[in-house]
């Protein structure tokens, strides 16, 4: 195992200091770790986004800008938080108010997630890059550290691996910063960034699941249930890939649109910027964010249908950044030029390949999903738990089950447009595909779980509540 | 008992098979990878072996001139992870122009017109000669080929 410990101590400023740009950006002060949490996706997401307008302006000092900025916000976010550090003490928290801390299921889970960490932990930094972390993430990361901006390099050879060029930049950034902060690029060193982000992963999906549940023992069911997936906890997550940190922008997203429910009812300040970010750690984020998109929509339409446009136009500012981010993911794939041939195009001749290889990519996807192996019964449980909350949910729940359903079948359909072997892509992509909407599926789960456990408990039960959650 | 009763049942016990079956799968793949990482993974991506050639190629190559890499994916792909890593180890200290594909004298003769490379490294079985002046052999990185490593001919 590499312990780094001035890797692990960069990688913890680095997340903070994102925490505090967040902090400025949504402009407020967090007071619990969740908000810190959005906070610290928030401002992960926005430098990543930021990063290719700053290379135009500046194209050999885009990164020393965004460190700079880290570094100024995360100064004025602690000397704020030690001038009202008294005032936060005396409105303090109330540990009374944890009754799950004697609720031996739930500690239970607790355990048990805490080993998972722990191996995740041990393999991040035990393991040197898999193939896609080494080739396109920690590469791009190396090329953006010393160029010190977002270019159109790539290294002279077979054009094919220049379509990487084109890939979004959270985790190249984050490396490169980290790069940075220890003083120079090692390829060996750069993995403590994923830390940070697993942690935001489970903690979302946590606060996600606690929010739509009520329930504490739900809720870390469903982290767990996340967590002990191999492939959110070991293998390509710990090669350092991109689809781990991609699953924890989604589980952000879906915690902040289901922990605004459950505390104002509006829509949250962090969603839209979180739904944006998605576009900045993989290139199907884009496909994510319209899913994002669709849930809200479909939330205000359930909600009230005649006052869903009206609902689209208050929430003006929203849908600007969302706007934003992908208008500058746009205009980066577009300034770079590079076509991507792994994929169609969308001609004839390719809608036609997709007739033919309808039934293998539906087969192979199936088999792929349900190999109790790597998923245990996840899936199912899911496809199951969608029906459940369809019937008895929220029209917020509603929402999330039916954009997690949508952006399962566009990341199905995306493999009839390919251009590889479709069996071989699919057992190599999908299960990744899978994993960055698992913190959402998740959430259904033990959404589905409670609602359902709500529906056929006992009368008796029922009225006194203890059929709801521990 | 009342069918709510056994609703109730049959869900819990649904539940509780959801969460055996991510226990035990997890379960199994979690320690098994451990086990695997601690015994077997590199601790560095660059293998020792690797290292050992870089350091023979970085004594002899200072720091600006090209290198050509020429190795055959088609023969054996995985070779194209050994030369990447030779391009991205010796960023940006000194280019390493790849050649993978479709190997002939003529293209490696266009490549060397274009890119003007002083020094090549050569893998295969045997490696492809592409014009040394005087070459070394390097030896073998497991799970790679035989590394040859030369000046080129002007």
């Amino acid at each position: 195992m590499r312990i780094d410990p001035l890797g692990l101590g960069v990688a913890l400023t680095l997340a903070l200091s994102f925490a505090a740009l967040g902090e400025v950006i949504l402009w407020r002060r967090s007071l619990d770790p969740f908000s810190w949490n959005e906070s610290f996706l928030v401002g992960a997401g926005t430098s990543a986004a930021v990063l290719f307008p700053l290379s135009l302006l500046s194209p050999s000092g885009a990164l020393r800008c965004v460190f700079a900025a880290l570094a100024f916000a995360l100064a004025g976010i602690v000397i704020r938080e030690i001038a009202r550090r008294p005032r936060a003490r005396n409105a303090g928290g109330n540990r009374a108010g944890l009754p799950w801390r004697r609720d031996p299921v739930a500690l239970a889970l607790l355990a048990a997630l805490a080993l998972v960490v722990v191996a995740f932990t041990a393999l991040v930094l035990r393991y040197s890059h898999f193939w896609d972390g080494f080739q396109i993430w920690a590469t791009k990361a190396q090329l953006l550290y010393f160029r010190g901006a977002l270019s159109r390099f790539w290294f002279p050879e077979d054009a094919y691996d220049s379509r990487i060029l084109e890939y979004p930049p959270l985790v190249p950034l984050q490396e490169a910063l980290l790069s940075m902060g220890r003083g120079r690029f090692d390829f060996d060193a750069v993995k403590p960034v994923f830390l940070p982000l697993y942690a935001s992963m489970l903690l979302s999906t946590f606060a996600a699941a606690q929010s739509a549940t009520g329930s504490v023992r739900a809720a870390l069911a469903a982290a767990l249930l996340l967590a002990l997936l191999r492939q959110a906890s070991a293998g390509t997550a710990a090669g350092g890939y991109a689809d781990m940190p991609l699953a924890a922008f989604v589980a952000g997203a879906v915690a902040a649109g289901l922990r605004s429910g459950a505390t104002r009812g509006g829509g949250s300040a962090a969603l839209p910027w979180l739904v944006g970010s998605l576009t900045t750690v993989k290139s199907e984020g884009i496909l994510l964010a319209g899913a994002g998109c669709a849930a809200v929509l479909a939330f205000w339409a359930l909600e009230a249908p005649r006052r869903a446009f009206a609902r689209a136009l208050a929430s003006w500012r929203g849908v600007a950044v969302v706007l934003a981010f992908v208008g500058i993911r746009v205009a980066y794939v577009r300034w770079l030029g590079i076509h991507d041939i792994t994929y169609g195009p969308l001609d004839a001749a390719h809608f036609e390949r997709a007739r033919r290889i309808l039934g293998t990519v539906a087969r192979v996807c199936a088999r792929v999903a349900m190999d109790p192996a790597s998923w245990g019964f996840f899936w199912p449980a899911f496809l199951v738990a969608a029906a459940l909350v369809a019937v008895l949910g929220a029209n917020r729940e509603r929402s999330l089950a039916l954009a997690v359903g949508g952006a399962i079948a566009i990341d199905t359909t995306i493999f009839l447009f390919t251009n590889w072997d479709p069996e071989l892509q699919i057992t190599q992509a999908y299960p990744r595909l899978l994993l960055q909407v698992a913190p959402a599926a998740a959430v259904v789960i033990a959404t589905g779980y409670v609602r359902a456990r709500k529906a056929v408990a006992p009368t008796g039960l029922r009225a006194t509540g203890e059929g709801a959650s521990p | 008992m009342r069918s709510s009763s056994w609703r109730a049942l049959a869900l819990e016990a649904a539940a509780v098979l959801v969460m055996a079956a991510s226990v035990l799968s997890g379960g199994l793949a979690l320690p098994r990878e451990v086990r695997v990482a601690f015994r077997d993974a590199w601790p560095s991506v660059f293998p020792g072996q690797l290292q050992q050639q870089l350091a023979v190629v970085e004594a002899s190559v200072p720091p600006g001139p090209t290198l050509l890499h020429v190795s055959d994916w088609a023969s054996d792909p995985g070779t194209g992870w050994y030369s990447r890593l030779w391009q991205r180890a010796l960023y940006p200290r000194n280019a390493v122009i790849l050649l993978m594909r479709d190997i002939t004298p003529e293209r490696i003769a266009e490549l060397r017109r274009q890119y003007r490379p002083r020094y090549a490294i050569s893998v295969g079985t045997p490696p492809i000669d592409p014009g040394f002046l005087w070459h070394r052999d390097l030896g073998v990185v497991p799970g790679s080929r035989q590394t040859w490593f030369g000046e080129l001919r002007p």
